[in-house]
């Protein structure tokens, strides 16, 4: 998928400091990289932090966007970036709250933590058996659509990596669905 | 192609995610494998209910006010980048002034004294001119008084212009000694940085050259 004409004056505006230009280049986009964030996140409140940070380096980099490339798939690129930073520092922070002895404090903001167990459904059940490598893959290549070369464009690896971790990622969704989400086994 | 061998690569022949010519060896395997084919099938189902949740979830999207949020911080983001490129930074401006110090104190060294020297004389031509013209005082005429403390001095005299205007006329020159004293004929250069007022200034005399004459 390559960017199209209008996307291409968009960008060319942008960069020439028309900086309203840059909503309309994203506002096709903005439903779904907020999707993909919290697909690779597991959470809404991460995803939106994630997502936004994603469309403000997305508006400092444009320079340097190949516009060769789709448009969308230079956005995952960059959010997927920004989520693996995200998970990488919640996992830093939860070791040291597991060191330092002390018990996770619950969600202050009630919520929050309603709108977080809402969208704990039976997908991300199923995607919390993945590692992170395998989730990221698994999203962008099969809900996301990207192909093997794109994605593993977007996450910066070979196409046998992706591939190699696709294949794991299939086997243990389908295993995960067999024990915990039999329900998306039906009709079958 | 045994089963065993192809058990790994099931999961991408489900998405079709093989090259060609390995998705036809492996179909051809399957085609005449029921476990593999069952286990191929799984595999495929489990990928379009695992879509089929996600589109059906959907995602969630940001709220109006939100939206516009981002894209005020992005303008912003902009606007911020611009003032920064409008202006050197401090520490540019001085590095920048620096370095310009630097090359001019190399160019001074380098073209040492050319930038002083009058139109159309060499070094140490002035000096000389001034003592064959002393010496070559016309019978008739008296050399112009020199002060008493300069009797047996050599004193450098300038007057490039009289020198160059001058040049084979057998009139000798009225001469008005100019003493090559420290504060005569001396170059400034001053340097100021606009961001942080810092004032650099150079001076250059043109004793630097004649040091040795001096006294």
């Amino acid at each position: 998928m390559r960017m199209n004409d209008s996307e291409k004056e968009l960008v060319a505006m942008v960069l020439a400091g028309r900086s309203e230009a840059f909503e309309p280049l994203v506002t096709p986009y903005r439903q779904a990289l907020l999707g993909l964030a919290c697909r690779l996140t597991g959470n809404v409140e991460d995803a939106k932090e994630v997502a936004q940070e994603a469309l403000l380096r997305a508006f400092r980099h444009l320079a340097r966007y190949d516009t060769s490339r789709s448009f969308r798939n230079w956005l995952f690129q960059i959010a997927a970036n920004q989520a693996r930073d995200r998970l990488r520092r919640r996992r830093r922070e939860a070791d040291l709250t597991t060191a330092a002895g002390r018990e996770l404090a619950p969600a202050e903001d009630p919520e929050a933590g309603r709108r977080a167990g809402e969208f704990r459904s039976a997908l991300e059940r199923c995607l919390s058996v993945l590692g992170p490598r395998e989730r990221e893959i698994f999203v962008l290549r099969d809900l996301e659509d990207l192909d093997i070369k794109e994605t593993a464009r977007a996450l910066g690896c070979s196409s046998v990596s992706v591939r190699v971790h696709l294949s794991s990622a299939r086997r243990k969704l389908r295993d995960a669905i067999r024990a915990t989400c039999p329900h998306l086994e039906e009709g079958r | 192609m045994t089963c065993k061998k192809i058990e790994r690569d099931l999961p991408l022949l489900a998405g079709g995610d093989l090259p060609a010519r390995k998705a036809r060896k492996l179909l051809a395997h399957v085609a005449g494998c029921p476990d593999c084919r069952g286990e191929l099938e799984e595999y495929r189902t489990a990928l379009a209910r695992l879509r089929a949740a996600a589109r059906e979830e959907g995602a969630p999207d940001w709220t109006a006010a939100e939206w516009k949020a981002l894209m005020v911080r992005a303008a912003a983001q902009n606007a911020e980048r611009k003032g920064a490129a409008a202006g050197l930074r401090p520490r540019w401006a001085l590095a920048s002034g620096i370095a310009a110090v630097i090359l001019l104190a190399a160019l001074t060294f380098l073209f040492k004294g050319s930038i002083f020297r009058s139109r159309g004389t060499e070094p140490g031509q002035e000096a000389a001119v001034v003592n064959k013209e002393e010496a070559k005082a016309a019978p008739g005429k008296q050399a112009p008084a020199k002060p008493a403390a300069d009797k047996g001095k050599r004193v450098p005299i300038i007057q490039p212009e009289y020198l160059a205007s001058n040049a084979g006329k057998g009139a000798p020159p009225q001469k008005t000694p100019a003493r090559g004293t420290a504060g005569q004929d001396v170059l400034s250069v001053t340097m100021v940085s606009k961001e942080s007022g810092l004032q650099v200034v150079w001076f250059f005399n043109r004793n630097f050259e004649w040091k040795g004459d001096q006294k």
